[in-house]
């Protein structure tokens, strides 16, 4: 796989391009804001951008350089890191289409698999969202608990289908058959009063949406 | 004219030998050249020199006050012009040399200075781009299109003596017909023009600035139309009668602008006397917001501020809220106290400084009653509440560091302490060649938790979402975390920066009290926007109680939301507390 990376501290990113190149992925590019990585993408794109969500002292200008990349490389996987856990973050990332883009907290970069896993799905075209922005919003207490319905296994297959996992990959996750996740899902959906999406990637937006309430 | 500036009295009082002097000659000269006429027109020459002659006076009354000196030498200007315009009514035997040349060339110039006096008044320059660029149009078409008549005319086409000096250079009759009325009709537009810009200024000006211009502009107004029509009765040849009643009446209509200028004197000797008044009514206030409420009347000033000081070199105003740049930005008066210092601050609208004298005298009455004993109390009461809050404030602030301090040491500080203890563990496993990963392990853990408490930590102290999404992403973050479900509706949109952090603020510790306290099962959040107001209201459904005193941090929030000027407000019973906060804003 080929990365291009884009953070304004130097130390964070150096750390990242040689913990990558450790896994055996390629990185391309290094970027401190988004002009650097656009103009350093231009000719070469690479599978996917992993990118800080805050590339000066303020604001969340990763936002609108993930929109400008999805629209000049609509191929190119965008993977947001931040230091901060913020469900509004990942939602305005998901309102502008799901489908190869995440969003990660930056400490992940201490769990090899999870990162990997993420970067996988979003060069994919997939979607993964940090899971502890799903466990906070799944454990968010709420006037009624449609989710004290879900049975145990059908929570876990909700967290995973949060994070932006596909049928398949809810399956793999949870070493289940893709047809028992189907039922699942099924099963949650209707539980939860909430319309079947058949795209994967705007299920995501939707659970999300439905978890803050 | 400059020795009799000099003989002009320093201070108000009426010029009284200046005036007649200059009054003399006016009205000496306009009696002298109006001899011929005298018995044919005597009615017409009594108004002709009535005009001559006020212009003449009011002008060096104007003279006397330095603001409106200018205005003053446009009148005295304005009242010889005037006297030239009337050369036309000499016998041919008088129409000799330069008089009827310089009678032709500046005879309209009466017009435009004295609209120029009267556009302006009682600045001494014009405000608006446009109103020079009039001027300049003015000028040229008056003084321009005059010479190039004279140039294409015998002065006898004018109805001057033919012998009379004159500019004939290609003489055309024709053409001195066509640009005569071509002139004619211009003058029109001019004099329309200048009554629309009289009006576009009485709608601009306002309080003291419109009491003080309004009788010039409307003197400007009736001239500029009178005017006009008696052109356009000469332009339609109208019949002799109606012309000849246009004409006096314009005569008569000129004598309006004096008028208008001693109305005005008058005006503001007047307010001056009414600073006399304010004495009287001050000594019946008892807070300081009333004598606040009568400079304002007074100075027509209705944002005007009285300012006192929190400390030698702090003021506030005289509700104890902090100033903001733009009223420190404001003309500042100091309000005198008996002991040579000063006592309190006056902000006042800069336009106001042109009446400087006025805005002075009001503040050495203010100084009087302000130390007065009743005030003195008001005053220093307001000031232990000042300051009260000011150190309550700061109080906070200390404490809020020492809780950052706490929790760093006691949390990601101790866990990266403990990182360092595994990574020499596994250092040391390593070297004897022992397997490291579980030590590693732990370390990876602890780091985990060590960045939490660091996250948790920064997101209390100001949360980046906030400055870049708003009130309502920045308070579900915080809603997420908490253990009882907090609906949270924000309809206000974006707000100051300042706002929203208070708010942000204010709500998260009001809902922590909610959790700590209130027993409550839970909550709401509402933030609404109307009347220059955000209004943010946190419910709870627990048992209530709340109160400013004890520990419940409620009096801090407030002394948080009156830095704003806002206020905070508890209404709380059995079912539940509502804490109400209100800052105004826009």
């Amino acid at each position: 796989m080929r990365v291009a990376l884009t953070d304004d501290t130097v130390l964070f990113r150096e750390g990242l391009a040689a913990l990558l190149r450790e896994l055996g992925i390629e990185v391309t590019h290094q970027a401190g804001n988004e002009r650097e990585l656009l103009e350093g993408i231009a000719d070469d794109p690479p599978d996917v951008v992993i990118m800080d969500i805050r590339l000066s002292a303020h604001g969340a200008e990763g936002l609108h350089a993930a929109e400008s990349i999805r629209r000049r490389h609509p191929r190119v996987g965008v993977l947001l890191l931040s230091a901060y856990a913020e469900t509004a973050y990942a939602l305005r990332l998901l309102e502008n289409g799901a489908a190869g883009v995440g969003y990660l907290v930056k400490d992940r970069v201490g769990r090899v698999e999870v990162l990997e896993d993420a970067l996988r799905r979003v060069a994919d075209g997939q979607t993964a969202i940090d899971p502890e922005i799903v466990q906070r919003l799944m454990d968010r207490p709420s006037r009624q608990r449609p989710l004290d319905l879900l049975s145990g296994q059908e929570r876990n297959v909700l967290q995973h289908m949060a994070e932006g996992r596909s049928n398949n990959g809810v399956a793999e996750a949870m070493f289940l058959s893709q047809k028992t996740v189907e039922k699942h899902i099924l099963s949650i959906f209707k539980k939860l009063g909430l319309e079947q999406q058949g795209q994967d990637n705007r299920r995501v937006l939707a659970v999300l949406h439905w978890l803050q309430g | 004219m400059s020795p009799m500036t000099s003989a002009l009295p320093a201070q108000g009082k009426a010029p009284v030998r200046a005036v007649t002097v200059v009054s003399l000659i006016a009205a000496t000269t306009a009696v002298l050249s109006w001899i011929p006429t005298w018995e044919a027109e005597f009615a017409l020459g009594t108004i002709y020199v009535f005009v001559v002659t006020s212009f003449a006076a009011s002008g060096v009354f104007l003279l006397a006050d330095r603001s409106t000196g200018r205005t003053g030498w446009a009148m005295i200007v304005a009242a010889f012009c005037y006297e030239a315009s009337w050369w036309w009514t000499w016998p041919p035997e008088w129409e000799i040399g330069p008089a009827p040349l310089i009678s032709f060339l500046f005879g309209y110039w009466w017009f435009a200075i004295g609209g120029l006096a009267l556009l302006r008044y009682p600045e001494p320059v014009l405000s608006r781009r446009y109103e020079r660029a009039y001027f300049v149009y003015f000028a040229i078409w008056i003084v321009g299109v005059k010479l190039f008549i004279a140039a294409v005319s015998k002065p006898e086409w004018a109805g001057w003596n033919e012998h009379a000096w004159w500019l004939t250079i290609a003489p055309n009759r024709a053409l001195f017909d066509a640009t005569a009325a071509v002139f004619k009709i211009g003058v029109i537009v001019l004099a329309l023009l200048l009554i629309l810009l009289l009006l576009l200024k009485i709608r601009r000006s306002r309080g003291l600035e419109r009491a003080d211009s309004l009788p010039a502009s409307a003197a400007g107004i009736a001239i500029g139309f009178l005017g006009s029509f008696y052109i356009a009765a000469q332009l339609f040849h109208l019949s002799k009668p109606v012309t000849d009643a246009l004409r006096t009446i314009t005569a008569l209509t000129a004598l309006i602008a004096p008028i208008a200028f001693v109305i005005s004197l008058t005006q503001r000797r007047l307010a001056r006397s009414s600073v006399a008044d304010l004495v009287v009514r001050l000594a019946d206030c008892t807070s300081l917001k009333d004598v606040q409420s009568a400079l304002r009347e007074v100075l027509g000033d209705p944002t005007m501020l009285l300012a006192v000081p929190a400390s030698p070199a702090h003021y506030v105003t005289c509700e104890g809220y902090p100033l903001t740049g733009e009223e420190l930005a404001r003309w500042r008066v100091p309000v005198p106290a008996g002991n040579g210092g000063t006592v309190a601050l006056l902000l006042v609208d800069p336009a106001l400084r042109r009446r400087a004298d006025l805005v002075r005298s009001a503040a050495v009455a203010a100084g009087l009653v302000l130390e007065n004993g009743l005030l003195r109390d008001d005053l220093a009461a307001q000031l232990a509440q000042v300051q009260a809050s000011r150190r309550r404030i700061a109080e906070a602030g200390l404490a809020e560091r020492r809780r950052i301090e706490r929790n760093l040491h006691d949390g990601a500080q101790q866990l990266l302490l403990r990182v360092m203890s595994s990574l020499s563990l596994a250092k040391h496993r390593a070297q004897r060649g022992r397997d490291p990963s579980d030590a590693i392990e732990t370390a990876g853990n602890d780091l985990d938790e060590a960045l939490a408490e660091l996250r948790k930590l920064a997101r209390g102290i100001h949360p980046a979402v906030l400055g870049e999404m708003g009130l309502q992403p920045a308070l579900e973050g915080v809603a997420d975390r908490l253990t009882i479900p907090v609906t949270v509706d924000v309809t206000a949109g974006r707000l100051p920066d300042a706002v929203e952090e208070t708010l942000y603020f204010v709500i998260c510790e009001a809902l922590t009290n909610v959790i700590r306290h209130a027993d409550a099962d839970s909550a709401e959040v509402r933030v609404t926007q109307g009347d220059g107001t955000v209004v943010a209201l946190v419910t709870d459904d627990g048992h209530g109680g709340a109160g400013f005193e004890g520990g419940s941090g409620l009096a801090g929030l407030r002394d948080r939301v009156e830095t704003l000027r806002g206020d905070l407000a508890i209404a709380t019973g059995g079912d539940g507390t509502t804490i109400t906060v209100r800052i105004p804003c826009g």
